[in-house]
């Protein structure tokens, strides 16, 4: 007996709860299972790279905030750091010790959205509400540095724009000793809840060669089995003289699959808080910002600097005439080339599969479109 | 049959005032309207447990704006459902989705027929009982399908085709599982079932034997999918479905799809503690001698005209106190605020004594009423109506509690996992818990 079956075209987003934001998905389903996935971008495109030919070098600082809103200061580093190398600025150590506290500290709390929304596309709430509460703890210690929760506009050519108020490096220890028992819980909560297990291992399996040939990046590509970290490969900043691990997939988990993927983030979670403890023990005592009265003018020339954000190699790409202004700025995120491959990796999948899928690869719309 | 409903259709016929029909038509009204109202007071209820616990849970508060600790939530939900406009998509089938609603209502209504309060506090004792809870559950199935293609949305037909599947593979474990207790009590009366668990904890069915324990658990789980709630709510997964069949339903045809399904969770409650956990039987207060000579001498010393006499009297200085409260509260509510019309609030206070004068009448009303058949004692009110109900009420709260906790730990499987679980493990279970369970009363209860 065989069943005459149609194909009906299912149109996720770009209001659909869990597409994180604005993205469309068509989908060529028959019932449940995906037979085709063709990802619609543009919904959150704001033109950031044309703006960034109009306004002068700081003035663009704030729109890097909203390249990835939950890594605004990555954001913000990575383009700092490609306008100081471009212009040849110096940056003083306080000023890199508090930036590299500040980016492991947003690294901290993007991926815990991350794996906290992970949870709640599964279905669980509570994991995401005990995520977003110790997100808070950070979002008011960052506050207490610049004044903001979400754009921060922290970075400034040369150093940051505030010092550390006074006790703050003291909350900032508090806040890791309170969050490293809090990882723990949460890990028994959910990471290893076997409904959740169930879900996640074995589902969108990406190899080593498709997260290449995509051109993965951060957490998707070390999942997937490739050693790469911007932070120890093409070290910038203070990175090479703080100790830290670049994450491997568990043991427990497939090479490549969504759970495989979650749990590359939360141990770089684990990691991120061994960086923030040696900033804070190592923290220098010069200036925070090498501040020049000058109207920044770079050479002529360019420059491709990239950064490992949250959601793995952040580039900026930067041509300068010799104005006050970029000639042109191309910004690579994460996100973008993550979204590439759910076409190649749907097919075959089921809608619920792929909710998995793009909540694995830590899709976030502003980074896609920016 | 020996149930309140029978005493009263009796106390009305002795009047011979009104006939046999008027007479079962005025006291079947009364049960609808009484089963409908607990309906809809235990879906409200549920609705603020579930938004209390899941902010506890979240570590959130919950609601607490509306009435004291946010009590008369559901209240100010249910009107601002009924003021929503309802919108019918311009495609949608009208008829079906109007209708859709209503037979998941209906499903859920309907088990309220069956299920005891207590030894006399039941609508019908139907002989089929429990077998007729089943088929009533299985009409919410009916209703889902209805809305989901109904509505002509692809997301609300994936629902609607997923909780078909869902609910009709999971009966069949959750009716093996009460099979089980169906043999073990020899009827299927659900009257019956719970007086053969009398005796104590451990004439309990749940204790029955290692068969039972675990139908329990297969009762317990399959029931959770047929309610389409966490960890089996793949029907309304919201962050894959959007909403599931419900999706294009607003205002209070929404809200009947949420009562329907919050009264469902105290329905498979109840279905639970009449199967395994004894029903309205608290053990040790089950028979009457409990309090002694002494305590059967003041009861059965309380009369009627005598309670009701004190009741009155008790309530004149609460009526007094009430009004100067409520004049006191309105004075102070007006003060703070220049929003609340001072009509309203002295409507309110008019209402309220009013409300207790009335209550006032109908006791001394009562305390008149020429009664030709008996009525319960005070002292039968007590152990037969009240113990019995709140013994009942807790245990299904306390099954209705985990069941609401569970949404709120665990995520949920898909669908091919949903169903594996279905056949391949709890149907197996379940026959395998029926044959050793037959074989079990065979060797070990005579």
């Amino acid at each position: 007996m065989s069943f005459v079956t149609e194909e009906m075209i299912l149109n996720m987003g770009p209001h659909h709860p869990s597409t994180h934001g604005v993205l469309r998905f068509i989908l060529r389903t028959d019932g449940e299972v995906i037979y085709g996935c063709r990802p619609d971008v543009g919904f959150l495109h704001r033109g950031l790279e044309k703006i960034a030919e109009k306004v002068s070098y700081p003035q663009f600082m704030p729109y890097t905030d909203r390249i990835d809103y939950l890594a605004a200061m990555n954001c913000n580093f990575g383009y700092a750091l490609g306008v100081e190398r471009l212009a040849g600025i110096e940056v003083p150590a306080r000023a890199e010790y508090i930036r590299v506290l500040v980016v492991e500290l947003n690294r901290i709390i993007s991926h815990l959205i991350s794996v906290g929304t992970f949870a709640l596309d599964m279905g669980a709430v509570t994991p995401f509400t005990h995520a977003l509460r110790e997100r808070e703890w950070v979002n008011d210690l960052l506050e207490e540095l610049c004044g903001a929760r979400l754009t921060y506009n922290y970075m400034r050519f040369g150093g940051v724009s505030f010092d550390m108020p006074t006790g703050f490096l003291e909350r900032v220890g508090n806040f890791l000793d309170y969050f490293e028992p809090r990882l723990d819980q949460f890990n028994r909560l959910i990471s290893n809840n076997k409904i959740f297990k169930e879900r996640l291992s074995g589902v969108a399996v990406i190899s080593r060669e498709d997260a290449l040939d995509y051109g993965l990046v951060g957490p998707n590509l070390r999942a997937s089995g490739v050693d790469w970290d911007l932070r120890r490969d093409e070290p910038y900043s203070i990175y090479p003289e703080l100790k830290f691990e670049v994450v491997k997939p568990p043991s427990h988990t497939e090479l490549g699959d969504c759970y495989s993927r979650y749990w590359v983030r939360i141990l770089e979670m684990v990691e991120s808080t061994r960086i923030v403890r040696q900033c804070v023990s190592k923290m220098p005592n010069d200036s925070y910002w090498n501040r020049s009265k000058k109207k920044l003018k770079p050479p002529p020339g360019e420059i491709y600097v990239r950064t490992e954000a949250p959601r793995g190699e952040l580039g900026f790409y930067l041509i300068s005439r010799g104005e006050d202004r970029p000639y042109r700025l191309k910004i690579r995120t994460g996100s973008f080339s993550a979204m590439s491959i759910v076409e190649k990796i749907a097919p075959g999948l089921m809608v619920s599969d792929l909710v998995t899928l793009i909540a694995s690869l830590d899709l976030i719309a502003p980074e896609i479109d920016r | 049959m020996d149930n309140l409903v029978n005493d009263l259709y009796r106390e009305f016929t002795l009047f011979q005032m009104i006939g046999h029909d008027a007479a079962a038509f005025v006291v079947m009204l009364a049960c609808g309207l009484a089963v409908l109202t607990f309906f809809g007071f235990m879906g409200g209820l549920f609705t603020f447990l579930e938004r209390k616990l899941a902010g506890w849970t979240n570590s959130r508060r919950g609601p607490n704006r509306v009435g004291p600790y946010g009590l008369a939530q559901f209240a100010a939900d249910g009107v601002k459902l009924i003021l929503k406009e309802d919108i019918i998509p311009a495609e949608a089938d009208r008829t079906f989705f109007r209708f859709a609603p209503y037979l998941v209502l209906l499903g859920t209504a309907l088990s309220f027929v069956v299920i005891p309060f207590g030894p006399r506090l039941i609508i019908s004792d139907l002989n089929v009982g429990i077998f007729y809870l089943l088929a009533t559950g299985s009409f919410t199935v009916v209703g889902l399908i209805m809305a989901g293609w109904a509505s002509n949305n692809k997301w609300a037909l994936l629902g609607g085709m997923r909780s078909a599947a869902q609910i009709v593979s999971y009966e069949i474990p959750n009716a093996l599982a009460i099979l089980v207790v169906v043999l073990t009590a020899g009827t299927m009366s659900v009257q019956g079932i719970i007086r053969a668990q009398a005796g104590g904890v451990q004439h309990w069915f749940l204790f029955n034997s290692p068969f039972c324990i675990l139908a329990f658990f297969i009762y317990f789980t399959t029931s959770i999918a047929e309610i389409n709630r966490i960890p089996f709510d793949i029907p309304e997964a919201e962050s894959e479905l959007v909403a599931g069949y419900n999706i294009e339903y607003s205002g209070m045809r929404f809200g009947v799809f949420f009562v329907a399904e919050f009264s469902n969770i105290y329905v498979v409650s109840s279905i639970a503690v009449i199967c395994f956990l004894g029903g309205w039987q608290l053990p040790g207060l089950a028979d009457a001698e409990a309090l002694g000579p002494i305590g059967r001498k003041v009861g059965e010393s309380l009369s009627y005209p005598s309670v009701l006499s004190a009741l009155m009297i008790a309530m004149l200085p609460c009526i007094w106190f009430a009004w100067k409260a409520m004049r006191a509260f309105s004075a102070d509510v007006l003060r703070k605020s220049a929003l609340l019309p001072s009509r309203l609030v002295r409507m309110n206070s008019e209402l309220l004594l009013l409300g207790l004068l009335a209550a006032f009448a109908t006791l001394a009303l009562l305390l008149h009423w020429p009664l030709r058949s008996r009525l319960p004692s005070i002292y039968e009110l007590v152990f037969q109506y009240l113990v019995p109900f709140l013994t009942f009420f807790s245990k299904a709260m306390v099954i209705a509690f985990v069941i609401l906790l569970w949404r709120w730990t665990l995520p949920r499987l898909r669908v091919d996992q949903l169903m594996s679980v279905c056949w391949k493990y709890m149907i197996p279970l379940g026959f395998v818990c029926l044959v050793g369970q037959g074989f079990w009363l065979c060797l070990f209860n005579p």
